[in-house]
């Protein structure tokens, strides 16, 4: 029988409810299986003239046209939509008699679902069950972090069972041996109230200094690891390709490091050692107590089942109350926030009582929140704290009548130390219950941070890279197809030869793929399709530094990182002198204005004093370009935010810096490219038109077009272009 | 003075003596405006959670998959049309906007910061996981919320007072 090259489950019917339609692609045709009804439809692809699906809001469909005709024939929810669109790929693959490639099935099937236990994933991207994660592996791997530190821990261990040694000593010596043994006639030790009562405090003393230390080493031991857990992610980080992140939010990576690292370090120093402290006391108490008297020990143990009914079930609804009042807390929040941050919209839309509205009502929400929290409260702990006391009383009534008939050897002492002991039993059950949440908690930060950790970037540095010294700067591109989701291409077969010296201008319609172009040529991405040189070189074979030191870029987006004016400008070269840190400036015409600032170059930025305008910022941008000397330069819409004086003072700067160097610009003003020795439009991911300035204007397309519009909108604001 | 800006936008609102809707063979909505047949067409909802029939966007088909649709006008309500059309209309709409109902959670589970739920919807059973309540809840009304999944489909809750306790227990603190 004929096996199919791919198969597809949609889940929905035609009629729009939930089903399960089979998608299978042959060679030759596609053939439609519907579950319920058995029915069964062949499309022959040569019937087939155009196959392709469109995505809805909750659902998408497949629609081929056939005669002229479009005919939707499947239906998915957008369960499937990610790989409907793989699918139509391979179809329009084998329609085109193209051979299939492993990468074709990236994305396919019924990935989105844990393969052991069959239930989606609560990312998609992140394909990471938690019911079924490896929590052997991920225990043990943690692990990994503290042989660094085995002298102190093993310290920790040894003050840990000391401490629950002494923790189940101390009730025994205040009860029983007290009571039975010093203030009982005949009792060992008769009398000798000030030498036990010395011993109960040395007891108490040394607990205290164990305590010390053992807190001491945990804090140098756990700052530690947070040190070692987050240089390894920052690193980690700074290693994956843009793709990385641009499909995370940066607040929650920021969020990872910190939080995650953080967590993971006190569950390991604290919370197990807590438990370990724990559960060693309790296994102690509980043996004592038996040996003591079994009957009591039992009586000890009776409010036990509360306690964990009330932390599982009561506490858990209490938790959400509070949840609900930090719900309504940080709305307040971001009501003030809001309001104070676009102070200047509201006043000047005279909406103040709106705003003070607004406020009022989260406020409101907040106060009924604090309520209820603090009503549930006063009736969730006082319960608690009630049956613990019973549970107390019973002790007294069984052990005191035992006491009074003297049966079952039981003296007074030994009830004083079950009295002690019950105090001691809840805690460690308390923390035991409660460490399943934490342990799956930090388990769940430590997977996050792994899976940074083991990420492996889409850009990869070739085993034998070429080191290239120096770069002239010819770029070419042969046949360059990209696209940042699979069947989404951004660039199609770009063929483009760029000679050294020359400067090329971009031009084309927002989302055209002009800073794709100029994404892959720095390497931020890698080309799918075809291939891209550099000096005759495959960029993917040069060494990574030697390809950054010689390409330079000024962005719209003028990022200034934390720190002096002068350290930024030296931000890709840090060995440069502080000559050529101002020669730089100078020729970024931004001497001047750093000039006027009262710690000239060592101005720190970021503080409140120094606000640098847009056109200021960008001329630092330009002066760390300039100090890089570099061989390629990417200027990407780097005047569209700024004034016309500035962007000529920009324009200068820029004549300065592009001087013999491959040069790539793109602007949407397009009298910004006027010096540009070539224009390529570019349309739809496709180059549509090449030449200069005049043969384009002359040809009348795309670029003339565009000039028009341009010219037009100036006229209509009363300014004329100076051209 | 003041609808200056109105007539600047120089909207097209369409009724039935400009446009009429027709099935295409394949089965799909296809327009004739101002007597041209214009092919395929797409029906957009201005604002699909409270104007379900109301505001309705009507654009030609881009001609190539690539291509950006352009809007021919804007329906301001069905009620100039004829039956046939209402229902070709509607037809499209639903296809476009299906928005499953959740009759009956099953169960629902809350499990490390994601809820897994099991319902039945009026289109059937379904099982979905949502992540990150706070944004994952469209409120419709006071008494009606979209929940989001992970893969962004969305299910609607048409009455809170009656949706059962599972699921109030978990979406409780969100509303």
């Amino acid at each position: 029988m004929e096996e199919p090259e791919a198969i597809l489950r949609c889940d929905m019917n035609t009629d729009c409810t939930y089903g399960e339609i089979w998608l299978l692609a042959y060679k030759d045709r596609l053939t439609l299986l519907d579950a319920e009804t058995k029915m069964k439809c062949d499309y022959e692809y040569d019937s087939i003239e155009e196959f392709h699906n469109e995505d809805f809001i909750n659902t998408g469909q497949f629609v081929f046209t056939r005669d002229g005709e479009s005919v939707p024939f499947a239906f998915y929810s957008n369960s499937v939509g990610r790989s409907a669109s793989r699918f139509t790929m391979v179809v329009n693959k084998l329609r085109e008699k193209l051979d299939l490639t492993e990468d074709d099935f990236k994305t396919f099937g019924d990935d989105n679902v844990c393969p052991t236990c069959g239930k989606p994933y609560r990312d998609p991207r992140r394909k990471i069950c938690p019911k079924c994660m490896n929590r052997k592996a991920i225990i043990l791997r943690l692990m990994g972090y503290l042989p660094k530190y085995k002298l102190p821990i093993a310290l920790m261990g040894v003050c840990m069972v000391m401490t629950a040694l002494i923790g189940v000593l101390r009730p025994y010596v205040s009860g029983r041996t007290f009571y039975d043994e010093v203030l009982t006639e005949g009792g060992k030790y008769f009398g000798m109230v000030v030498p036990v009562v010395l011993c109960l405090m040395v007891l108490e003393v040394s607990r205290l200094a164990i305590n010390i230390i053992k807190e001491r080493i945990a804090a140098k031991v756990s700052a530690n690891i947070v040190f070692d857990i987050k240089s390894q992610i920052f690193s980690a980080m700074q290693r994956l390709s843009m793709s990385f992140f641009n499909s995370q939010h940066t607040g929650s990576l920021m969020n990872r490091v910190n939080n995650d690292a953080e967590e993971i370090c006190f569950t390991i120093l604290w919370r197990i050692p807590e438990l370990i402290i724990n559960s060693l006391t309790l296994i102690g108490t509980a043996y004592v107590m038996i040996v003591m008297n079994p009957i009591l020990s039992i009586i000890v143990f009776i409010p036990v089942p509360f306690t964990v009914y009330m932390m599982k079930v009561v506490f858990p609804k209490f938790r959400k109350v509070k949840n609900a009042s930090w719900q309504k807390r940080s709305k307040l929040n971001s009501v003030i926030n809001d309001a104070l941050s676009g102070i200047r919209v509201v006043k000047a839309f005279g909406k103040e009582n709106s705003e003070i509205d607004r406020f009022s009502k989260a406020s409101e929400e907040l106060y009924e929140a604090n309520i209820k929290e603090g009503i549930r409260g006063a009736r969730t702990f006082p319960v608690m704290g009630y049956i613990t006391s019973l549970g107390g009383l019973f002790v007294w009534a069984v052990g005191g009548a035992q006491v009074m008939n003297n049966t079952g050897g039981m003296t007074f002492g030994m009830l004083m130390t079950f009295v002690g002991y019950m105090g001691m039993v809840l805690g460690p059950i308390d923390s035991i219950v409660n460490s399943i949440d934490w342990l799956t908690e930090c388990l769940n930060c430590a997977h996050r941070l792994f899976e940074i950790i083991d990420r492996k970037s889409d850009v990869v540095q070739s085993p034998n890279p070429v080191r290239m010294e120096d770069i002239e700067g010819n770029i070419s591109l042969k046949n360059v197809t990209f696209s940042y989701e699979p069947n989404k291409p951004v660039l199609k077969n770009i063929n483009l030869d760029i000679k050294k010296g020359e400067m090329i201008g971009l031009v084309g319609h927002s989302g055209a793929g002009k800073s794709t172009i100029t994404n892959i040529i720095t390497r931020l991405y890698d080309i799918q399709e075809g291939e891209l040189c550099i000096d005759g070189v495959n960029i993917k074979d040069i060494e990574h530094g030697d390809l950054h030191r010689r390409i330079g870029m000024v962005l719209q987006e003028t990022h200034l990182f934390s720190g002096t004016i002068m350290e930024n400008i030296a931000f890709a070269r840090p060995d440069a002198t502080r000559e050529e840190i101002v020669c730089a400036a100078r020729l970024a015409n931004a001497h001047d204005f750093i000039m006027k600032l009262p710690d000239g170059y060592e101005t720190e930025l970021g503080k409140r004093s120094t606000n640098l305008s847009g056109g200021e910022r960008q001329r630092i941008n330009i002066a760390r370009a300039i100090l890089l000397d570099p061989r390629i330069l990417i200027l990407d819409e780097a005047t569209a935010s700024v004034d016309t004086e500035t962007e000529l003072l920009i324009q200068q700067a820029i004549e300065t810096l592009t001087k013999g160097r491959t040069t790539i610009a793109i602007a949407h003003r397009l009298s910004t490219l006027k010096n540009a020795d070539r224009l390529v439009v570019i349309e739809r991911g496709e180059i549509a038109e090449m030449g200069t300035h005049a043969q384009l204007e002359a040809a009348g397309g795309i670029y003339a077009g565009m000039l028009g519009k341009q010219k037009e909108a100036l006229k209509i604001r009363g300014v004329e272009d100076e051209e | 003075m003041k609808n200056d800006f109105k007539d600047a936008a120089d909207v097209r609102y369409l009724t039935s003596s400009d446009i009429k809707f027709y099935e295409t063979k394949g089965g799909l909505l296809g327009a004739v405006l101002d007597g041209e047949d214009v092919g395929r067409c797409d029906v957009l909802r201005l604002f699909p959670l409270h104007q379900p029939e109301n505001y309705l966007s009507v654009r030609r088909q881009a001609q190539s998959h690539r291509d950006r649709s352009t809007e021919l006008g804007i329906v301001e309500n069905l009620d100039s049309f004829s039956m046939e059309e209402k229902a070709l209309i509607r037809h499209e709409l639903e296809k476009r906007y299906f928005l499953p109902e959740i009759i009956k959670v099953k169960n629902a589970k809350e499990e490390f910061g994601h809820t897994y739920w099991e319902v039945e919807t009026n289109a059937g059973e379904r099982s979905f996981t949502t992540f990150d309540m706070s944004s994952s809840l469209i409120r419709v009304s006071s008494n009606s919320v979209i929940l989001i999944d992970v893969d962004g489909s969305r299910y609607l809750i048409p009455d809170l007072s009656k949706a059962d306790d599972k699921a109030m227990k978990i979406l409780d603190i969100w509303l």
